[in-house]
């Protein structure tokens, strides 16, 4: 499964082509930022590694706190 | 017994009808006095994000059938982030939470009667504070540490990321290294308490988020952590042969998860797409996809996203719901089993003018709902401000 993701990692970063700042319009919005409520996506981080034995698989992490109900 | 409390269902489609007629009633030139401001990682931002946080276990049947696993959490958390000058910010977060939940109340009421090891103490609370530092040349740092409490646990945090943009922005790489010394009070679920036990995390990140198009990017990123010390739920309980036991976990844990994620504009709407894949070495396999479409209204300032999430996981090599024999390694804790989740979710969002600031000021109300195969289901609804200073 690594190697997929590698893989498929390597074969879009190898696809890219330069894309000028001034090209970059739409992208500034902020609906095109990957975490534009960073609080919200921290309470559903959080809320799906305190349900699931992952972690929280979007936003890194990996430990502290305990919310064990 | 479990409330059937319901929130905010017959108050979200009212809610959001009052601020779609709110924006539209605004003269155009209204709107167009303050632009909704592009997100800058130093801005002095006010932020606070309410959560109400609903458990239910079939009436004992979802979940591990043999425990009541219900369970009301009302969350609040309070951003305030100040610009120090044209490199720094300084931040503070508080997190503060009220619980109601099954086991969690009947190990606190034990112990309180069997042992006196805890007084009234109804939730937790942690305290986050950051710095940020930012050069010309678009090289980022930031630093910050923490303190959390509850009643069975106390957690001391240490954090900092690397980040660095090249290509004129189209690539950015960060790093990012987080330790966790916490401390769990060994109170069982039958109220006996043991001494305290230390529980430490180490993690790392790497990040990397692409400009593929000028429509288009994608992320990508890898979590490591390694865990050691106590790692089961001091309170968790086993059955063997109908009697119960302690829950007992390795003292290690050693977790990685890979994830790749693309964005793309469709018009004025856009859509992301996630994967996600886990494992562990408690021997815990999980995959995760996800879609999120993105719509936005009156020029952005009304926004609509609707989400969806699976979540697959093989359980835990040590978990069964009961055991015929005293097993070294053994869990019940159905949150490490095996289990399907589907998950789906609405959050709605107004750009406004704000009470004490000239520029715009963003509310938004959530609701997610999530749906276990073993019928363990949740739901939680959200409410936010965001106010730039």
């Amino acid at each position: 499964m690594r190697l997929i993701m590698i893989s498929v990692l390597l074969l879009i970063a190898s696809g890219c082509t330069p894309v000028r700042f001034n090209e970059r319009e739409r992208l500034a919005q902020p609906d095109m930022q990957f975490d534009s409520s960073p609080l919200q996506s921290e309470v559903e981080g959080d809320v799906y590694s305190a349900r699931e034995g992952a972690t929280a698989v979007f936003s890194g992490g990996g430990g502290g706190g305990c919310g064990c109900y | 017994m479990l409330l059937k409390f319901r929130p905010g269902f017959s108050l979200l489609p009212f809610l959001c009808l009052c601020t779609l007629v709110s924006a539209l009633l605004q003269p155009a030139e209204a709107r167009a006095a303050g632009a909704i401001p592009t997100p800058d990682e130093l801005d002095s931002i006010f932020a606070f994000r309410g959560i109400v946080y609903k458990q239910e276990d079939d009436n004992g049947k979802g979940g591990n059938p043999s425990v009541d696993e219900y369970a009301t959490i009302y969350e609040g958390i309070w951003l305030f982030q100040h610009r120090l000058n044209d490199t720094q910010a300084a931040r503070f977060k508080f997190t503060g939470d009220l619980v109601t939940a099954a086991s969690y109340d009947d190990a606190r009421e034990k112990a309180e009667t069997v042992s006196g090891a805890t007084g009234y103490n109804p939730g937790r609370f942690n305290l986050d504070f950051g710095w940020k530092y930012r050069s010309y040349e678009r090289f980022g740092l930031e630093l910050h540490a923490s303190y959390g409490q509850e009643y069975a646990y106390r957690s001391f945090g240490y954090g900092m990321s690397v980040s660095q943009s090249f290509a004129e922005e189209a690539t950015q790489l960060s790093a990012s290294v987080q330790v966790y010394d916490d401390t769990v009070r060994m109170i069982r679920f039958d109220g006996s308490k043991q001494h305290d036990e230390p529980r430490k995390t180490y993690s790392g990140s790497l990040n990397l988020t692409q400009t593929l198009t000028p429509r288009s990017l994608m992320n990508a990123s890898w979590s490591h952590s390694e865990q050691n010390g106590m790692l089961a739920t001091s309170f968790n309980s086993v059955l063997i042969n109908d009697v119960r036991d302690i829950e007992i976990t390795p003292d290690v844990r050693v977790r990685d998860t890979l994830s790749l994620r693309y964005k793309h504009a469709i018009d004025e709407d856009s859509i992301q797409l996630g994967y996600s894949y886990y494992e562990d070495s408690w021997d815990i396999r999980a995959d995760v996809a996800e879609v999120r479409y993105i719509l936005n209204f009156v020029g952005g300032s009304l926004v609509l996203e609707p989400s969806y999430r699976y979540y697959t996981q093989k359980g835990a090599e040590f978990f069964a719901f009961e055991f015929d024999v005293a097993e070294p390694l053994r869990s019940s804790d159905s949150d490490l089993g095996n289990f399907d989740g589907h998950s789906t979710g609405l959050l709605f969002s107004a750009w406004q003018p704000g009470w004490f600031t000239d520029s715009l000021t963003r509310y938004d109300l959530g609701f997610n709902y999530y749906r276990r195969s073993d019928d363990l289901d949740f739901y939680w609804l959200t409410v936010g401000w965001y106010a730039p200073l």
